[in-house]
């Protein structure tokens, strides 16, 4: 099993040159900054460097300039562009002012890459505790809390921190939980969560848990359906699942959902001409799915922003349900659809990349797989009839989710190009895995079938 | 359970299992109103019967209009 990976934003690349800028106009600046921050608390290396020889040059009582710092880092003559990087530093910024603010940054971005560094460490040592032996798994668990204590040491007690260690500790809580669990029933300990397409699982694994994945589909393709596969899967394995529609309304995902089960046409359902056979299937569906079916739960909330996202699953968390079902996934219906904050000003690649990046950062953050969905541009139209596959660059967001997922699938159905015909019952396609860090991509045959919305093995018949 | 009134006005959240039931329920009165079976006036009280007996396993007969009158 992979130690769970943490992706997330580390540090403050702004503000930490913004600091060092201030350095270079005014030496109290630097008193300032060298009794609030050590060379660590900078990420950039580069960022690194120069602040520990501008420390040296303060402390041996030579003017900090850019050329002493040049000179102290060994930067040759001919090596332009370290020469223009710290001049580039020293330019960029007109006054001081504004250095306490900016150390302030600075601090609170190495803090918190100090607690999540140590997390992972933890669950490099959970996740690294030989399977199968209950005492060593043990003894794995105290020393991973060791290791997260020890970071609580020595970062300062603050509001962030509480709320970064309780959630921390409690996604380390289940991962432990997790591996008890599957020593005790004797099965594999799960690192993904399931998609609820058995010929992409055996490509991707699932959805890594604690990472991004994105489905891209064009309009009508069956991106909502087959994330609603997911939800079911992961809710019949014991997951907490908490979708966030922006588009879809509730009941319509939930009716997707049921009758793929139930092996009621979507269609029956939505028009409301089930006959006594339908209602009863559905019924019995319901009674299968039983308690797990209450795990997911769905948000219709369309008009809103990123912010909501990010409520719903700490309010999840913070819940009671989380204690019995851990939540294990979270499902964004689509990432065109986020309302954009017009005061952030932001221009429509710089919206859906800061998306991409917090969701990346919450999935990161409380350990649980991330889906997000996106609907296919125009793109494929301007392509020749040979070249339809699809593209990372065809998804909305899908420069940002190329750099930031872990996995993307996308729906390419051939069908949709054959515009004098309606597709068939049982269409014919690929789920196509463009983004695969884990393994090589794929193409899985598939099909989608209409009336019940969903995709099924290529070669399986269907079982309702 | 999520109740019907706040499922009508559309709540921010529910759970998969009841909102799969207020969709079956809501489905079928439509489709009832449709028919002319139940009018506008009577479909509420029509729709909270139908779902309370897909709550409780659609046991027996489907709820008809008449008897909500």
């Amino acid at each position: 099993m992979n130690p769970p990976r943490l992706r997330i934003v580390r540090g403050n690349s702004e503000a930490e040159a913004a600091v060092l800028g201030a350095c270079f106009l005014d030496p109290r600046a630097i008193d300032a900054c060298l009794d609030a921050l050590l060379p660590s608390d900078f990420e950039e290396p580069f960022h690194r460097a120069v602040f520990t020889a501008m420390g040296k040059l303060r402390s041996t009582g030579h003017p900090v300039d850019p050329i002493s710092v040049l000179t102290t880092l060994g930067v040759s003559s001919g090596d332009d562009r370290t020469v223009a990087r710290v001049l580039g530093i020293a330019d960029a910024r007109a006054t001081a002012v504004n250095v306490e603010h900016h150390i302030h940054l600075v601090t609170v971005a190495a803090r918190r890459r100090r607690i999540l560094d140590a997390i992972q460490d933890a669950g490099r040592i959970v996740a690294e505790a030989p399977e199968g032996d209950a005492t060593e798994l043990d003894d794995a668990g105290r020393r991973a809390v060791d290791v997260v204590e020890s970071a609580v040491a020595i970062t300062p007690p603050t509001r962030e921190r509480t709320v970064l260690m309780s959630e921390a500790i409690t996604s380390l809580g289940h991962t432990v939980k997790e591996r008890f669990d599957a020593v005790r029933d004797n099965r594999p300990i799960r690192s993904h969560i399931p998609t609820g397409v058995a010929g992409l699982d055996t490509v991707i694994d699932g959805y890594p848990i604690g990472e991004v994945s994105a489905i891209g589909a064009r309009e009508k393709a069956g991106k909502s359906s087959l994330g609603m596969q997911a939800v079911v899967a992961a809710a019949t394995a014991g997951y907490g699942v908490v979708v966030i529609s922006y588009e879809v309304p509730h009941q319509q995902l939930a009716a997707r959902g049921i009758s793929a089960r139930a092996g009621i046409p979507v269609s029956r359902m939505m028009r409301g001409t089930m006959d006594d056979g339908d209602v009863q299937r559905y019924v019995q569906a319901a009674k299968t799915l039983g308690d797990q079916a209450g795990r997911a739960q769905l948000h219709w909330v369309p008009g809103s922003g990123i912010e909501y996202i990010e409520a719903a699953v700490r309010r999840y968390r913070r819940s009671e349900m989380q204690a019995n079902v851990p939540l294990g996934l979270v499902v964004v219906d689509h990432i065109g659809r986020i309302k954009r904050d017009k005061r952030a000003n932001l221009a429509e690649h710089d919206h859906l990349y800061e998306v991409a990046e917090r969701f990346t950062t919450l999935c990161a953050d409380v350990g649980v797989a991330g889906l997000m969905l996106s609907q296919h541009n125009q793109g494929h139209k301007a392509r020749a009839a040979g070249d339809k596959w699809p593209r990372s660059g065809d998804m909305r967001g899908g420069a940002a989710l190329a750099e930031l997922a872990s996995v993307i699938v996308q729906v390419h159905r051939p069908s949709m190009d054959l515009h004098d015909q309606a597709p068939p019952e049982d269409d014919e396609c690929h789920l196509c895995v463009t983004l695969h860090r884990h393994g090589p991509p794929a193409h899985v045959p598939v099909m989608f079938n209409g009336p019940r919305q969903m995709f099924i093995e290529r070669r399986s018949q269907w079982r309702g | 359970m999520a109740r019907l009134s706040d499922a009508l006005r559309g709540p921010a959240a529910m759970t998969l299992l009841d909102a799969a039931r207020l969709a079956v329920a809501a489905t079928i009165a439509r489709a009832d109103m449709r028919r002319g079976v139940v009018d506008a006036a009577g479909y509420d009280a029509h729709e909270a019967r139908v779902l309370a007996w897909i709550v409780d396993g659609a046991k027996g007969a489907r709820p008809t209009p008449g008897a909500d009158r």
